[in-house]
């Protein structure tokens, strides 16, 4: 393997990393609130709705990530034209957006609704004793210990995005995987080793960077954790 | 274009016919990775520390770094390896073409040993220390605690792991046609090719991933139920 290449080539690959940085974090911020009402909507148990609402986490559950990127790139347009909605001028990333937040937020409502509903009655009855809202309850009691519940779960679902984020190049995206693409196209595939040994530093890096950020945000949430603080 | 129903229908029926091949590579990732991954846990049991700091940093990369990227990267090195490894045993042979489903096998299984060695890690540490020693207060030696009290639950809790890995594998699968292993995306995308009906197409191998993994998780999830039985 030539390192010197991988040196002359990492500022290049670099150059592209905030548009894979942007699609990450947009899709991550989306990913949670969208996978927050999906719990929602499972948790309240209204009819009709809740079946939609698990035929859709059962389908994106069971089928790959890729699946979900040419669905949504090849039928959101032809979904969209009979409402009027052309989609003709719209950048490549939000397609990828899109998939991106489909399929994660369907996994990251699974991690939301078994937490929210794990926490002991008890809890809510306490708040009603003392005269709370709904809201109330949800805000000042259940929300902040689901927090620590979810948080090992939805780091490691932050971190399978971001790995995610490896197959927009497909669509023609070009993030630090598109840029590969065209580097070694340029080189006449000779170096395509190297290329992707570099891109898989960016992404060892970022992963580390994550579950870092991940545990650090543990430690300061454990005290909202029931029984203790470890 | 519109949307053509009949199309999915055929593409359908079509994409059917890879998935024994599909759900048997999935299969064999799946055993050579709870074995190699046994292993591997059996290594770092022995705790030598650089020996074990060593084995993290690599399946800290392992796991950090996209499937497609190893699987690119693995394409452009094994022809090279193939190459040193026939010339130490004096075979002047030039394998330029590695079979694909070779590059495919060795990164899907590297990746895979990496996942079960920590589900087989927390599937014994789930074992409750009072269990060995309620063993040795009948008189149990180390052996018959091993069998007859430790795997038994150890593997009530890993054998929902390895069905879900098994699932995870036949969905990751669906990038092996970066380097050109027919599995059921590909096999849409051949399709796709001949007809220019990509979105019927797309539709119809999200379909067969529903059917075929819909099954399975509904057989896995009425198993796993009777394991928590026995836990």
């Amino acid at each position: 393997m030539d390192f010197q290449f991988i040196a002359e080539i990492f500022p290049v690959l670099l150059e592209r990393l905030p548009i894979t940085l942007h699609i990450f974090l947009i899709s991550s911020i989306l990913s949670i609130i969208w996978a927050i009402f999906v719990a929602f909507l499972e948790i309240k148990e209204i009819p009709i709705i809740k079946q939609f609402v698990k035929a859709y986490t059962s389908f994106m559950r069971s089928t790959p990530g890729i699946i979900h990127l040419f669905l949504v790139y090849y039928g959101l347009p032809v979904l969209l034209e009979p409402l009027g909605i052309d989609l003709a001028n719209v950048q490549r990333s939000f397609y990828a957006i899109v998939a991106l937040v489909l399929y994660n937020g369907a996994y990251m409502s699974e991690i939301f609704r078994p937490a929210y509903l794990s926490l002991p009655s008890s809890q809510k009855e306490a708040g009603q004793s003392i005269g709370m809202t709904e809201a109330q309850i949800n805000i000042h009691i259940l929300i902040p210990q689901v927090i620590p519940i979810v948080l090992p779960s939805l780091g490691n679902a932050l971190i399978d995005l971001l790995k995610d984020t490896s197959i927009l190049f497909i669509i023609g995206i070009v993030d630090i995987m598109g840029q590969a693409d065209i580097i070694i196209t340029n080189n006449y595939g000779l170096y395509q080793a190297e290329v992707y040994f570099a891109i898989a530093l960016i992404y060892w890096a970022l992963t580390l960077l994550l579950s870092f950020i991940q545990s650090a945000i543990a430690k300061r949430t454990a005290k909202y954790r029931v029984g203790g603080t470890s | 274009m519109d949307f053509s129903l009949s199309a999915v229908l055929q593409t359908f029926i079509q994409i059917l016919t890879v998935v024994p091949n599909t759900m048997l590579l999935a299969a064999i990732i799946l055993i050579f990775g709870i074995l190699f991954g046994l292993i591997l846990f059996l290594i770092e049991r022995l705790e030598i520390t650089p020996l074990n700091v060593i084995i993290n940093i690599l399946k800290t990369y392992v796991r950090g770094v996209p499937l497609i990227v190893h699987l690119f990267i693995l394409q452009a090195l094994l022809p090279d390896f193939a190459e040193t490894i026939f010339g130490l045993l004096g075979i002047a042979e030039n394998p330029n073409n590695v079979p694909s489903v070779l590059i495919v096998l060795i990164t899907y299984i590297t990746v895979e040993t990496a996942t079960e060695s920590e589900n087989i890690k927390s599937a014994f540490s789930s074992v409750d220390y009072n269990q060995v020693e309620a063993g040795k207060s009948i008189g149990f030696t180390q052996s018959q605690n091993l069998r007859h009290i430790i795997i038994p639950q150890a593997l009530s809790v890993a054998l929902p792991l390895f069905l879900n890995a098994y699932l995870k594998n036949i969905k990751a699968l669906s990038l092996a046609f970066a380097v050109g292993v027919v599995d059921i995306l590909t096999e849409a995308r051949f399709i796709a090719a001949e007809t220019f009906r990509y979105l019927e197409a797309y539709v119809a191998a999200a379909l067969v991933y529903w059917l075929i993994c819909g099954i399975l998780q509904y057989f896995f999830d009425k198993f796993e139920k009777r394991m928590r039985v026995l836990h």
